[in-house]
Order: C-alpha cells, then sequence, then structure tokens
C-alpha cells in the first residue's frame, strides 16, 4: 500500500484532532506506535526541504576556520587565511569567517545544525562528475541517470506525470528556481520537477499560452519521443500555471529581504517562502547559488576578508537569515528544513590567490526542526589523505537518508529505493524517523533499544525488548555505517534482553549498533568517549 | 550498406530543409528552393566556401573599433553587449554558410563567459579566433586557445606560476576539451589521462599569462617550471623534458601534440561535432561506424576538420529519416532562425548597419536577449562544460524545454506578430512580421484554407504536421466558431481583396494569419529541429 493511498481522508488535520481511526478514537490509541506512525506521516506531508546548491566546491577552511590549528592554517593557506582579530567565533574550537558570521544567531537559537567533514570515498575531482554523483547520491564509480530527489519523489508518484496534477497532488511534486532543471529532481523516467526563474514572469508568461496539441498525432522514434515530452511540459504548466498564480497573490513574505537583484540566493528563497506562505504544497524546492570554485582571486590580498568567496558566504548567511525569520514570522518555521550541499570542499593549502578541488568540506541543515549543534570534528590540516585533502568524516549520503527518514518519515523500503544501500543515520533533527527509532522512540514495529551508559568509555548495556522469538543479529558499525564488529548473533526469547559490550578499545566517537530481527531493524546511537 | 556511405541522390525538398536547419541559421523558403534539386556535394560546397573575415564590431556611438584600444573600464559591460549584437548579427546574416554555426559549436566546447573574463576586447578576440578556424585545424586551435588571453583569463591559466601551480586549466583542457574523461577505473583514473596527468600538464602550462594592454599572451620564462615533466601509462609514460627561458612555451606544444597523439582524441571531437549536428544521444552502432569513421578522416587529415564536416554532411546517415526532427531547437537557432525566416517581412524593416548601426544593434540585441531568457546566454555559459543540453543525460536536448524556458520561447515567437519595439534612430520603433505580405508569397491561392495553412506551416515544423492537425488548424485556428469555417475564411479573405486599404478588413484576415502562425510556432513540431 502507497503511504499516500493509505493517508488519504486522513489529511493533515490528524494532529491534535479527535481523529477517528477504524472505529477507534485516538484516545484508545494513546500509546499505540500506529497512530504514532500515522501522525508522523501525516505531518511528513506537509514538510518542506530546501536544497542549496553550493555549485563550484565552497572552501570549507575558510567557512568555518579550524581555532584548534591556527598555526597550520596561517602557514598553509597564506593566499586566503583570514586574520585571528577577524574571525568570528562560533564556539571553541570553531570561528567563523566574519561575512558568515551572521549565521551565529540561527547556531546560538539552535536553528543550525553543521556536519563536518562530509565527501564519500574516492572523491572525484570534476566539477561536473562530482556534482552529478551529489545529485544522483551514486558511488564514485557508478553512474545513474536518476537523482537522489528525483527518485524520492517518484516512488510516490510512479505514474507521474499521467494523471497530474490530481486532487491528492495539486501542486508541483518539486521546484526548482532557476534555468534548466538540474539532475537531482530526474526520476526514473520523467524530470519530476518544475522549474520557475521568476513569479511574476511567470505568471505573466504561461498565461494565456495556448494548448498545441490539436489532434494529437501518434508518431515514432526520436523525433516522436520529444513532441510527447515538449507536450507533457505544456500540458503540465498549464495546468501548474493558475494554481502557482494564485498561490504567488495570496503569498506574502514577511521579513525584510536584500533589494532583489542584491543577493542572488535570498531572491530566490523569497520566492520559496511566498510559495510556501500561500499555501502550496510542493515539498521539495531546490535552489542555486553558483560561483565557488575559486581557483582564483577567492580574497582581495590587501583585505582578505573580502573579494569573491566573501561575497558568497555573506550571500549565503544572510539568505539563510532572513529566509529563516520570514518562516518564523510567517509561523511556518516547523514545516520547513534547508540543507544546503556543495560537489567537495577546497584543498587545505592554498595556490596563488586561490584554492584548488578538495575532497570534504562542511554541511549545513537549518530550521526550527534540526537538532542545533556541531557534529563530527574539525578537519585536520595535518593528517590529510595521500594527494593533500581532507579525510571524510561522514558520507553525504548518511545525510540524505537521515533527512529522507527524520524528515520525511520515508520508511526502509522507500529509503532502499532511492538511497539504494543502507546508510546509517546521524542525529540531524528533533524529528525521529519511523523506520529507524533513536533511542527511546518506539516505532512502527514497538522496539525500542538504547544502551547504558552512554556515552561510555568501558562497557556498556545494550537493552532491548524483543515482541517475539526467533533468530537476532546485532552489529556494531562506524560512522559512515561500515559494519565493524558482530556484537551476537542467534535465537533469543521473546521479551527483554540484555547484551554487554565493551567499548574500551574504540576509537572515540560516535558509532551505531543495529539489531536485525524478523519483525525488522532497529539501531541506536553509542558515543564513546576518551 | 554502411552509414557514412555518401548519399548520392539529388536533395528533395525534406533533405535540403533537414541540412538547411542543421547547418546554417537560414532555412529560408527561398534557400530551400535553392538547395532542393541539387546533389549534397553541391550543397556541402556552398555550406563549407570560404567566407572574407568580417570587420571587427563598431562603437555605435563613435563610429571607431574598441577591441584595438585600452581597456576602458566604464564602457566595457557596453563593449560586451555590442560584441553580442555583432555577433548575433553575423549568425543572422550568414545566410547558407556553415561558418557561424561551427563558431557557435567552438564556443559551446572552448567555453570563455564574459563575468568572468571581463574584458570585451579578450572575448572579441577570442571569437573571432574560434571563427578563424570555423573549418580549419583542430590541433592548432586548441594549441591557439591554450594560450588566448581570455581563455588564460577564464581558466586561471594566467595565475598558474611554478609558486602557486593552478590545475584548473590542466584539468579541463583534457577534461572538457580534447580526449576526456573515461571510466574511473581506480582513484583519480580516468582511463584517458589521470590525476597525475593533471598536475603535470599544469606543470607544463606555467608561466603563460595575459597582457591586459594589448590583450594578448606572453610567456614568462621565470614562472614555468622547468623540471621534467613525467606523465602517466595512459600518455604511454611520456616525459615532456623540462626546458628553461623563452623555450618553455614550446612544452605547451609538445603537450597538445602528445594529446594529439591519442586516438581517443579524435573521437572525442567527431563525438561533439555529432551531438551538435546530428542528434545529442549516441548508441553502439554510432560509436562504432559514425564516430569511428569520422575519427579516422580526422587523423587522416592530420586534424584538418573540413573533411570531416563534408563526410558527415553528405552521409546518408545524416540524412537518414529517423534523424529528420529528432533534436530540440537550441534557443540561438530558434530565435536566429525564425527572425531571419521572417526577415523580409519585418514592418519596418530591420534598420541596416550603415544607415542606423545603433538601431541595427538594438534589434540583435533583442534576439540574443531572448535567447538568455530561453537559457542559452552567448558569451554566458553557466559554466566551463558548456550548455547543460549537450551533455547532461538522460535528458539531453529536452533540457531546454522547462515550464520556464517553455513560456519564453512562446513569448518570442508571440511577438514577432504582436510586435517587438527597440530603439532606432526614429526613436522606439515597433517591428512587427507583415503577415499577409508573407502569406503572399508562400501561398497562391489563400482564400482556399486547408491550402493557407498547409503553406504557413510547411516550412516551419521540424516534423510534417499530419492532415488531422492541418484539418485542426484550419477548423479551431483559422476561423474557429464557424459553421462552415472554409466558406467563412474565403469569404473574409475576397472582401480583403476587394478593398485592400480597408484597415478593419485587412484585420479581420491578418489577426486570424498571425493566428495561425503563432500557434503554429508554439506546436512541438516546431520546436524540433
Amino acid at each position: 500500500m502507497k503511504r499516500r493511498d493509505f493517508l488519504t481522508g486522513l489529511g493533515s488535520a490528524a494532529i491534535g484532532l479527535p481523529l477517528v481511526l477504524d472505529g477507534f478514537t485516538t484516545r484508545a490509541f494513546a500509546e499505540s506506535p500506529t497512530l504514532k506512525h500515522v501522525a508522523a506521516l501525516a505531518a511528513a506531508q506537509d514538510r518542506v526541504l530546501v536544497l542549496i546548491q553550493l555549485s563550484g566546491g565552497n572552501d570549507g577552511i575558510n567557512t568555518l576556520i579550524p581555532l584548534d590549528q591556527l598555526s597550520t592554517y596561517y602557514r598553509i593557506r597564506q593566499a586566503v587565511a583570514i586574520p585571528e582579530n577577524r574571525i568570528v567565533k562560533l564556539n571553541d574550537a570553531t570561528g567563523l569567517h566574519p561575512r558568515f558570521a551572521p549565521i551565529k544567531s540561527l547556531f546560538d537559537d539552535g536553528n543550525l545544525a553543521i556536519v563536518n567533514g562530509v565527501s564519500y570515498p574516492t572523491v572525484n575531482q570534476s566539477h561536473f562528475r562530482s556534482t552529478d554523483i551529489w545529485f544522483t547520491a551514486s558511488e564514485s564509480d557508478q553512474y545513474l541517470s536518476s537523482g537522489w530527489l528525483g527518485r524520492f519523489v517518484n516512488y510516490e508518484a510512479p505514474n507521474f506525470p499521467t494523471g497530474y496534477p490530481n486532487d491528492k497532488n495539486p501542486d508541483p511534486l518539486a521546484i526548482e528556481i532557476g534555468g534548466a532543471m538540474s539532475l537531482t529532481l530526474q526520476g526514473n523516467t520523467n524530470a519530476m520537477g518544475m522549474t520557475i526563474r521568476d513569479l511574476s514572469a511567470f505568471e505573466q508568461l504561461v498565461s494565456g499560452q495556448a494548448s498545441t496539441g490539436g489532434s494529437v498525432a501518434q508518431r515514432t522514434g526520436k523525433a516522436g519521443n520529444r513532441i510527447d515530452f515538449i507536450r507533457d511540459v505544456q500540458a503540465q504548466s498549464q495546468k501548474y500555471s493558475t494554481r502557482i498564480r494564485a498561490v504567488a497573490d495570496k503569498g506574502r513574505n514577511k521579513a525584510q529581504y536584500p533589494d532583489k537583484g542584491k543577493n542572488p540566493l535570498a531572491d530566490q528563497l523569497q520566492i520559496v517562502a511566498r510559495l510556501i506562505a500561500g499555501g502550496l504544497q510542493t515539498r521539495v524546492y531546490v535552489v542555486n547559488l553558483g560561483g565557488f570554485d575559486t581557483h582564483w582571486d577567492q580574497a582581495v590580498p590587501t583585505d582578505l576578508t573580502t573579494g569573491i568567496h566573501a561575497n558568497l558566504l555573506g550571500y549565503l548567511a544572510e539568505g539563510m537569515k532572513t529566509f529563516q525569520q520570514d518562516l518564523k514570522l510567517l509561523g511556518l518555521e516547523n514545516r520547513v528544513l534547508g540543507m544546503t550541499i556543495s560537489e567537495f570542499g577546497r584543498r587545505p593549502a592554498t595556490s596563488s590567490l586561490g584554492t584548488d578541488h578538495g575532497t570534504a568540506g562542511p554541511m549545513f541543515l537549518f530550521g526550527a526542526p534540526v537538532r542545533g549543534g556541531i557534529i563530527g570534528k574539525n578537519p585536520s590540516l595535518t593528517d590529510l589523505l595521500p594527494d593533500n585533502n581532507l579525510k571524510m568524516q561522514y558520507d553525504f549520503r548518511q545525510l540524505y537518508t537521515s533527512v529522507l527518514s527524520q524528515w520525511f518519515q520515508a520508511d526502509t523500503q522507500h529509503l532502499n529505493t532511492v538511497m539504494m544501500k543502507s546508510f546509517e543515520q546521524l542525529p540531524l533533527l528533533t524529528t525521529t524517523s519511523v523506520n529507524e527509532p533513536q533511542n527511546a522512540f518506539g516505532g512502527a514495529s514497538g522496539m525500542v533499544i538504547r544502551n547504558y551508559p552512554n556515552p561510555c568509555a568501558g562497557t556498556t548495556n545494550i537493552e532491548y525488548t524483543l515482541p517475539q522469538s526467533g533468530m537476532v543479529r546485532l552489529t556494531l558499525h562506524d560512522a559512515l555505517g561500515r559494519e565493524i564488529a558482530t556484537i551476537g548473533s542467534g535465537y533469543q526469547s521473546e521479551g527483554k534482553q540484555s547484551v554487554t559490550f565493551d567499548a574500551s578499545a574504540l576509537a572515540q566517537g560516535a558509532y551505531f549498533y543495529r539489531l536485525q530481527t524478523e519483525r525488522g531493524m532497529i539501531s541506536g546511537q553509542m558515543n564513546v568517549v576518551r | 550498406m554502411a552509414l557514412m556511405d555518401a548519399y548520392t541522390g539529388t536533395l528533395d525538398e525534406q533533405r535540403a530543409k533537414h541540412l538547411l536547419r542543421r547547418a546554417t541559421f537560414a532555412p529560408t523558403t527561398d534557400n530551400i528552393k535553392t538547395f532542393t534539386g541539387r546533389s549534397a556535394t553541391t550543397a556541402v560546397t556552398i555550406l563549407l566556401a570560404a567566407t572574407p573575415a568580417p570587420s571587427a564590431p563598431l562603437d555605435p556611438t563613435t563610429n571607431e573599433q574598441w577591441h584595438n584600444k585600452p581597456y576602458n573600464r566604464e564602457k566595457d559591460a557596453t563593449y560586451n553587449e555590442y560584441l553580442k549584437s555583432w555577433w548575433t548579427g553575423l549568425m543572422f546574416n550568414d545566410g547558407t554558410s556553415l561558418r557561424e554555426k561551427m563558431t557557435l559549436f567552438w564556443h559551446n566546447l572552448l567555453v570563455s563567459s564574459y563575468p568572468a573574463v571581463q574584458d570585451a576586447r579578450y572575448l572579441y578576440r577570442q571569437n573571432a579566433l574560434l571563427r578563424r578556424f570555423a573549418f580549419g585545424n583542430v590541433r592548432t586551435l586548441l594549441k591557439e586557445i591554450t594560450i588566448d588571453p581570455a581563455m588564460l583569463r577564464y581558466l586561471n591559466g594566467n595565475t598558474n606560476t611554478k609558486a602557486a601551480i593552478n590545475e584548473n586549466y590542466g584539468r579541463e583542457l583534457q577534461e572538457l576539451f580534447t580526449i576526456g574523461k573515461g571510466a574511473e577505473v581506480s582513484a583519480g583514473n580516468y582511463t584517458n589521462y589521470t590525476e597525475q596527468d593533471v598536475r603535470a600538464a599544469a606543470r607544463v602550462l606555467t608561466g603563460w599569462a595575459d597582457v591586459a594592454e594589448n590583450a594578448t599572451s606572453r610567456f614568462i620564462p621565470e614562472n614555468h617550471v622547468t623540471e621534467d615533466k613525467q606523465f602517466s601509462a595512459a600518455y604511454q609514460n611520456t616525459v615532456i623534458r623540462g626546458r628553461s627561458g623563452a623555450d618553455g612555451a614550446q612544452e605547451t606544444d609538445e603537450l597538445l601534440d602528445m594529446i594529439f597523439r591519442q586516438p581517443e582524441t579524435a573521437r572525442f571531437f567527431c563525438r561533439k561535432l555529432y551531438v551538435w549536428f546530428v542528434g545529442t544521444e549516441i548508441d553502439a552502432t554510432i560509436e562504432r561506424e559514425v564516430i569511428g569513421e569520422l575519427a579516422s578522416t580526422l587523423r587522416g587529415s592530420n586534424w584538418e576538420i573540413k573533411p570531416v564536416l563534408e563526410l558527415l554532411f553528405k552521409s546518408q546517415h545524416f540524412f537518414d529519416a529517423a534523424n529528420m526532427g529528432a533534436m530540440v531547437k537550441n534557443p540561438i537557432d530558434l530565435v536566429v532562425s525564425t527572425a531571419q525566416y521572417f526577415s523580409k517581412y519585418f514592418t519596418p524593416a530591420i534598420p541596416s548597419q550603415v544607415d542606423d548601426l545603433a538601431g541595427y544593434f538594438n534589434a540583435m540585441k533583442w534576439l540574443w536577449q531572448s535567447a538568455d531568457a530561453q537559457e542559452m546566454g552567448i558569451l554566458n555559459h553557466p559554466n566551463v562544460a558548456g550548455w547543460k543540453a549537450y551533455y547532461q543525460t538522460p535528458q539531453l536536448d529536452r533540457l531546454w524545454i522547462n515550464a520556464a524556458t517553455l513560456a519564453s520561447r512562446n513569448d518570442f515567437t508571440d511577438k514577432l506578430f504582436a510586435g517587438f519595439t527597440v530603439a532606432t534612430k526614429q526613436g522606439m520603433t515597433r517591428f512587427a512580421v507583415n503577415s499577409i505580405a508573407f502569406t503572399r508569397d508562400v501561398c497562391t491561392n489563400p482564400a482556399n484554407g486547408d491550402d493557407l495553412v498547409d503553406k504557413l506551416s510547411i516550412d516551419l515544423t521540424g516534423v510534417a504536421l499530419t492532415q488531422a492537425q492541418k484539418l485542426y488548424l484550419m477548423d479551431e485556428v483559422l476561423a474557429p466558431g464557424f459553421f462552415n469555417a472554409r466558406g467563412a475564411w474565403d469569404m473574409n479573405w475576397s472582401f480583403y481583396i476587394s478593398d485592400p486599404s480597408n484597415a478593419a478588413k485587412r484585420q479581420a484576415v491578418q489577426s486570424r494569419i498571425d493566428n495561425v502562425l503563432k500557434f503554429v510556432l508554439q506546436m512541438p513540431e516546431t520546436h524540433l529541429v
């Protein structure tokens, strides 16, 4: 059964109302995981993800400056290093580029999560290939022709565009602000999103365009394929245009954005906020800020706090912050999650007046739903890969998986379809997932798993309750999701179980344990301290 | 029968249209007539005929050239607009030549953009270089573009010194400009080259710089890495011997020679040509029979591209019916070719360069701005890989079409009839196609509505319309709402003919003809080429 079908007739009103489900009132189900599941899913239908692509490869080391390695920083980054007295402190270990400093208030309010060292194994240093890898969520040596968000949306709308829009889905499934549609929103066979450049131009241009189908001629071959494609786009844009026009008329921004044309990212986010405020039910938006390929002129030699990268960070910080203010004023802050991606970071050592293509970089998630803070440690500027690039701490696909699961409540089958393999999640959001409950959260299976003490240095007890007897397997994974040990496996009886595990041989950091049972899988996070 | 065998018959109307649409910006009714009945050999000779180099763009406010003067900070952005209008004008007036489509091809392969280069003089020089090599030698062009001042700026070759290696150009030269990336067989090994080769190429290329004073480039020996450069097994472990002094510049030639010794390099260029001129999807058969044949011709001619173009445009494969209308028309082609198709009928006429250069540039600006709105800005690529429609699978040329661009495309074609306004020496002037004059030229008996809609549409659609579609044009677009649409149209046309100076009677027929043309230009069939 598809989730959307399942939710038909339930809608977002399921939260907090005395809803009747199969003849039982909510109260009768108060502690039922089934109801929690249903309610969580219903809430997820209202949730919006705004993906901000930073094209060109953002220089993470000058975005978040490692205060614990300043001497190395000044030695290897002469061309771009921010003077110490201009660095804005985020916390004791991490400083901000002064133009990025406006995000500090988001961080202090708990509305910003930073994940350090995000990358993937064997980084491809071609912009295009690496962008494709991020867009498609592929392995470094795997070629996919669909995007991760395209697959996500496609799973729920397998017949799209046939029959769309419809009563259940009156709005575009995904929207990209800008020019051409990126690979992110490419579904299995169709582009799943709609492109909007500018609201006023859109209104003006789409209105009154005649349908050009005439009598539909069936044609074959490459030309026929393209005729069908253009006809579909025409039909879609006409159907959606009336609705988008109405929504855009209704939606109003409440925060003060920079003047149009002054901040290319803020311009796009302003449109997104207006569409959400107007009631558009689209759940995925993609916006883009380009120009991060700062081989040269990254910083102005006479004042290293200025230059191309400074301007871009200024756009990003101001854009994120204004957008967040707007959402708050509009009362939408709990419904919207933002996430940045960039195809790679830049090399620690600078070249002439800029930086060459690198590997790992920080990712930012922002909005009221995030669990604010920093995951991972500052990248080491000395413990480097053989090609003098930063080491990876987290795979970007862990973040994708976490967002799909914790934000959109994608179930295991959905996640497997989108991500194609299993990635260990990170605790990024205050919302929790349905399929892989965090500690103390009862999911659909009704199972709970936790370890005590946590954090731990020596031994810790992993406790869980099995709803029925059967074969189980308990495994330990590192932060990247790689299995590093089998803690135990075999037949266990129904009821409460406890396994003692000795963590004293593990390095400090986050680990995950995963219990596979006949009823499904659950996992928990263990933090080892030294 | 091999795909690349020559097509030996004469060109029928369909083949003449196909060749003109793909190879020129002027598939006009007149040119279709001229090409029909000729042999492919004759037609291709016309396409590839040498043409005199155009004189450099003028500043219409002074009537002077600016590319040979010092950089002018205040006026440079305006010069860039003049440059774009000048080039658009060359495309618009290119007639039955292949030159400007090849120049645009090179521009999309060897990308530089104004926002990055920030000097219109540089971009003029680069544009003239691409045009000079429109039918020229590929290897020589790559040697020239490597040290072209705009390219040195665009990909930071001008900052690549022994003190601070900048890999940008060394990487894109291999990934995007010459040999291309193969499968990544292991970390940093892209089959055709490796990360080691990126670094080695960057070291070879150290020392080049642009000279802003006269928009040229020079080699600075002190900035050059004089050690030997070791390339990987992908390049047969070639060592480019380090040289000092002015001789260091020779290493750049050796680098290009090394890359051009690889069989894959020839295939790379031939794939690019194929995708540009024939179709964006290359299957195994095409790779084997077409790309292979073109590539061996390119190598056999010592990198002259003209024999390759001759082979391609005369081949049976090019004229295969399956390839006709098989691509979405790119926006430059859409705006320039459509405006050229109706160019004789603009009222008033588009200003001539001689009488009103500023007005002419403004009209051309309207064209390139319209293409910008459809996501194809000249001298303004989104990035160094060129327009996505030529490489981003699986959508490829379909990427030109989305809700936003489709609206912009339709907006452009509508304005040809509804009118567009640009500044000329007469003041703000509104131009529109006189569709009645056009009708009189293409249709001998406009009173016959069925014949009329056929003639109005026949040269515009990339794929012929079906009989049912033509009936729809007649019944629902030309004369909608009439019980007897044909009779109603015939009557209105004869009212007009009997009293042609009567504005109301003229308006009654012209608005209906405009409707048909606007409708046809929005049909999916017309977005194809």
